[in-house]
Order: C-alpha cells, then sequence, then structure tokens
C-alpha cells in the first residue's frame, strides 16, 4: 500500500514537472528594446488604447492632444502635460512589470493603459 | 471590485494569465483529482476528528501572549476605535482624494482579515466591533438591574438556521459589486451604519450569540474561512467556536493548536438550514466578481443594475442547481443512504478552499496595493492632509512582486486549493454511509464539479482585462 502511494506520488511529480517543461514558451531571445509610442488624444480617447512593451524596454510616448491634458501614469508615477499648441513626450524605462492605467487628471477619464509584459 | 473612480483605487496591476499556464493549471487540477484516490483509496481516516495538533497556548513565549488578558482588551478597544474611524473618515473626510476609509474596509479588512482567517485564524471573534459594542452595552444594562441585558425576549427558531445571515451577505455582495460606488468614502461608511443599525437589532431581539451565529453575516463567514486554518481553539478538548464558553473557561482548560490545513472541514457535521446555499454563495459571489470584469460579460450583457442584479442571483441559483445536482448523483453512484441534507451540508464544507484559492489568487496584488497605501492613510485619515504616525508621504510600490510571480502564485494556489478540496471530498464520501466498494465511484461527479469550477477560476484569470 504505501509503495503503491508513494509510486503514483512520484509518477504525478514527475508528469507535473515534465508538463510544466513542456509547456512552458521560451524567453524572448531579444534583449530590451528601444520602443516609441506616437498618441494622440481626442476627444477623451487615446489612440492607440494599449500600449504593450516587454520588461525593461525603453519606452518614448509622444503625446499629441486636441485639448489641454494632464496625464499620469499609474504605478509609475509619471505625470506630463500636453495641449493643442505642442505635444510633449517622456521616456522611461519599463522597470515594473503589470498593467498600469493612463488617467488624464483634468476630466478623471481613464484614457488607455500601458502593458508591460514578463520576458 | 472594479475600478472607481479616485486615483484608480481598485485598478487592478496584474495581467491575465498565459495560454500555456491557463492550460498548465487546468492539467494539474485534473492530474491531482484522482491521486488522492489512487493513495487513499478505502481509508476513511476515521471520524474526522483525529489529525496532528500542537498546543501553542503550551509554547513558551507564544502561549502567554496568545492567553493575556490585557492583549485581548487592548484589542478589542483598538477594533472599535478603527471602526469609528474608519466610520467618520468615511463620512466626514475627504471624498475625492486620500481618505482612509474604502481602503481598510475593502483592502485590509474585507480581504485583509478573510485572508488572516483562511490561511492563520479567524480573528474575528475577538474583533467583531459590532460583537464588542453589543457586549459592553449588554455587560452595562445588567450591571444597572436589567435581568436579561439587552434582550428583548425573543427566540430564533432552529428551522430559520443561517438564512438571515444568507440574505444579508447577499446584499453585501449586492453592494460591493452591483451597487454604482461601492468605493465612495460616504457610501462605505453609510453601508456600515446601515449594517450596524441591523445588526444591533437582531442582537437585541434575538440575543447578542444567537444572532451572530445565525444572522451576523461576517461571522458565519469568517467562521467558515477559520475552518480551513490551521489554528482552532478548544475547551476541554471540545472544538469550541463561542466566545463566552472560551471566555469564561479556566485559564488550564483552554487550548489553542495548530493542525493541518483543511481538516477544519473535514467533519459534516456543520449543516444548518441555509448552510448550503451560504457557502455557495460565497462561491458565486467571488466567481461573479471576476466574471462582471470578462470581455464575455462586458460584450455580451448590457450592464444595467438591473441585468447584474438578476445576473447576480441567476449565478448563484446555477451553482446551486449543479451543486445539488451533483451531490445527487453521488448518493446515486455511490449508494449512499442517510438524508440528502447530510451529504449536501458534507460535500459543501470542502467546496472552501477552492473559494479561499480564488480569493487569494484575484485579490492578493489588490491588497498588497491597499495595504500599503492604508500605511499613508492611517496617518491621513480624513485626506486633510494630517501627518499622525508620520507616514502621509509613504507611497505604494507597485509591481513589487513581477507579474511573473504573480501568475505562478496564482496558480499554485488554485491547484493547492483545488488539491485540498479533493481530499476533503473523499474524506468526506468515506465518512457518509455509502454502499462498501461504491465510495470511489460516487465521488467522481463531485471531482467532476470540482475540476470544472477550478477551470472556470483560471478561465476568468486568463481573460483579457476589459475597460
Amino acid at each position: 500500500m504505501v509503495v503503491r502511494s508513494l509510486g503514483a506520488l512520484v509518477v504525478a511529480l514527475v508528469v507535473l514537472v515534465g508538463l510544466f517543461l513542456v509547456l512552458r514558451p521560451e524567453s524572448h531571445a531579444a534583449g530590451p528594446r528601444e520602443r516609441t509610442f506616437k498618441v494622440s488624444v481626442e476627444d477623451g480617447e487615446m489612440v492607440p488604447r494599449e500600449l504593450r512593451v516587454g520588461e525593461g524596454d525603453r519606452v518614448t510616448v509622444r503625446v499629441e492632444a486636441g485639448e489641454p491634458v494632464e496625464l499620469h501614469l499609474h504605478g509609475y508615477g509619471i505625470e506630463w502635460g500636453a495641449g493643442p499648441e505642442e505635444g510633449a513626450a517622456v521616456s522611461f524605462g519599463a522597470g515594473l512589470t503589470g498593467r498600469f492605467g493612463i488617467e488624464d487628471h483634468r476630466s478623471g477619464e481613464d484614457l488607455g493603459v500601458l502593458v508591460v509584459g514578463p520576458r | 471590485m472594479r475600478p472607481v473612480f479616485a486615483h484608480g483605487f481598485g485598478q487592478g496591476y496584474d495581467l491575465p494569465l498565459p495560454l500555456w499556464l491557463y492550460l498548465y493549471g487546468a492539467a494539474a487540477a485534473v492530474l491531482l483529482s484522482f491521486l488522492p484516490l489512487a493513495i487513499l483509496s478505502g481509508k476513511g481516516g476515521g471520524d474526522g476528528g483525529e489529525y496532528p495538533r500542537l498546543d501553542l497556548l503550551r509554547v513558551p513565549v507564544l502561549g502567554g501572549l496568545l492567553r493575556s488578558r490585557p492583549l485581548l482588551a487592548g484589542m478589542r478597544l483598538l477594533s472599535v476605535g478603527l471602526f469609528g474611524l474608519v466610520v467618520s473618515a468615511g463620512l466626514f473626510g475627504e471624498q475625492g482624494g486620500e481618505n482612509l476609509a474604502p481602503v481598510f474596509v475593502w483592502a485590509v479588512w474585507w480581504v485583509g482579515l478573510s485572508l488572516f482567517a483562511a490561511f492563520v485564524g479567524n480573528l474575528w471573534p475577538v474583533v467583531n466591533p459590532w460583537g464588542i459594542l453589543f457586549g459592553w452595552a449588554d455587560g452595562a444594562a445588567r450591571r444597572l438591574g436589567r435581568k436579561d441585558g439587552l434582550w428583548l425576549g425573543w427566540t430564533c427558531p432552529e428551522a430559520v438556521g443561517v438564512w438571515p445571515a444568507v440574505a444579508l451577505y447577499l446584499a453585501f455582495v449586492w453592494f460591493e459589486n452591483v451597487f454604482a460606488d461601492p468605493a465612495t468614502p460616504r457610501n462605505v461608511a453609510f453601508a456600515a451604519l446601515l449594517y450596524s443599525v441591523v445588526t444591533f437589532y437582531g442582537m437585541a431581539s434575538f440575543g447578542g450569540e444567537t444572532w451572530l451565529r445565525r444572522g451576523e453575516a461576517f461571522s458565519v463567514f469568517f467562521g467558515l474561512l477559520g475552518r480551513f486554518a490551521p489554528t482552532e481553539v478548544r475547551v476541554k478538548q471540545v472544538r469550541v467556536k463561542r466566545r463566552p464558553c472560551f471566555a469564561r473557561a479556566a485559564v488550564e482548560d483552554l487550548g489553542m493548536n495548530l493542525r493541518p490545513f483543511g481538516v477544519g472541514l473535514g467533519r459534516p457535521g456543520w449543516a444548518p438550514p441555509g448552510g448550503v446555499s451560504f457557502v455557495v454563495l460565497v462561491l458565486a459571489g467571488v466567481t461573479y466578481d471576476g466574471l462582471l470584469e470578462t470581455p464575455f460579460w462586458v460584450e455580451v450583457v448590457r450592464t444595467t443594475p438591473i441585468t447584474q442584479t438578476t445576473g447576480l442571483l441567476l449565478t448563484w441559483a446555477a451553482f446551486l442547481g449543479v451543486y445539488l445536482g451533483c451531490v445527487w448523483l453521488c448518493r446515486v453512484i455511490g449508494g449512499e443512504r442517510g438524508p440528502f441534507r447530510r451529504s449536501a451540508a458534507g460535500y459543501v464544507l470542502a467546496l472552501v478552499p477552492i473559494a479561499v484559492a480564488y480569493q487569494a489568487a484575484h485579490y492578493g496584488t489588490f491588497l498588497l496595493v491597499g495595504g500599503q497605501e492604508a500605511v499613508a492613510g492611517a496617518s491621513d485619515p480624513f485626506g486633510w492632509g494630517w501627518d499622525l504616525l508620520g507616514t502621509a508621504d509613504f507611497r505604494p510600490r507597485y509591481g513589487m512582486v513581477g507579474v511573473g510571480a504573480v501568475w505562478y502564485a496564482q496558480v499554485g494556489l488554485i491547484v493547492a486549493g483545488h488539491a485540498v478540496a479533493v481530499w476533503l471530498a473523499h474524506r468526506v464520501a468515506s465518512l457518509l454511509p455509502a454502499a462498501p466498494g461504491r465510495v470511489v465511484p460516487g465521488q467522481l461527479p463531485m471531482l467532476a464539479l470540482m475540476v470544472l469550477y477550478t477551470i472556470c477560476s483560471l478561465w476568468i484569470l486568463a481573460q483579457p482585462i476589459v475597460g
């Protein structure tokens, strides 16, 4: 009885570990990259709405806005303003992974999201 | 909890599970469902009362600390004080910015205390502000000459069971998921005050302890989670849940034991009327919360309060129907005799680890962030610019745990919860009177249900986040 239980446990462990190694995708061969996004804010909407980068990428976001906006990137705590006369750009390293909302403090609207995926 | 206004309260920082990890979790759940059958088959494990225990009160320094009455009194005062502070902050504090009330209630109390109750022990009977306040008033009334204290003299018939708690918990789940602004400080405070009125009225009408056991939704809820926890409280070797027993017992007769996770759920003994509905409601509520954020829901259902309320009730009804159907199948295949209620009540406790695992997986990072926000909030509860404890400028560190680690933790928790649930179902099945030799086939419908539910939990975590 004990042998059978131990045998079952060992088989289960082997299958679990094996399955994990088989299913797990290879981590990206490429290292961190430079990513630049041109974003426009029009009528309370950000186009493109979702910005996807990889962990460690150097990210630059250039914003052009039809009306004055004060943007706040949650999580990173980066704030910058943009307006009709001049666009604005920020640059930062994507050190934190996850999903970070971009909000316009003037209107209180959620405009978009920055998605930083793990390597 | 869906993301609500001020400064992204409730905003999720997690990413959805990647497909490969979702599939792996599902495969692991299925595999682990059959493992206990291979290891344990046949052996019942006694009457469910035997498991390794370590009495913490006998441990040198720790025992003294746990037994200390001044510490207990201090915690009670702190709890009541916090309750008053949170309600005041909600009513009078800054509504649009930093306010302690929503953070404390949703992150520290709702998620934090429930995870504490599940993974350490049920602290609620000690810190329940309504119980404490009523106890003080009741004691004062007795000292002033009223023989029965504050009790108005009504009795609650046994047949009512925990249905009052079911109704109140449903109201809470509705407030959390359907109500438009559950995170506004004023709404939190009003809800707390409303609940206080109902609770005090219930305690005065039917007696303090009776109401706590049958009608106080959170006492029942945290009590369920506490059954999963690795600690239990005993008086003279009999496991006890009631505070008066504990409070009156002589110090030498008290025991607080360390025990394995989940064993408290393995005895088919808790079967009050409404009990099954309560546990199924807990599961349905936790799942519904996640369901509301999936693209499936947002795109298919027009989200109005009516549809969301209906959705909640339908989800609960569906879960109940499927669960009871499964119990019936188990009884038919396994040849179980005895009342249907007993089987239903026994198996339902086995579902608690799955709910615990989902709560931890879904809300873990919410607690991490919210807990840090509460540190700042403690110095400036009203949002008026105070700095009582010097922590008002403390800003939460996001992404403290990388997204990859969060994924592994989520899947690990859910698969582990599933494994405990399956093991418990096996324990329960072997304790119910069944036809010999059919104990194993008789569990298969319940195993299938658990696998299905676990895969649903993983599916929700793998859904792209909307909005």
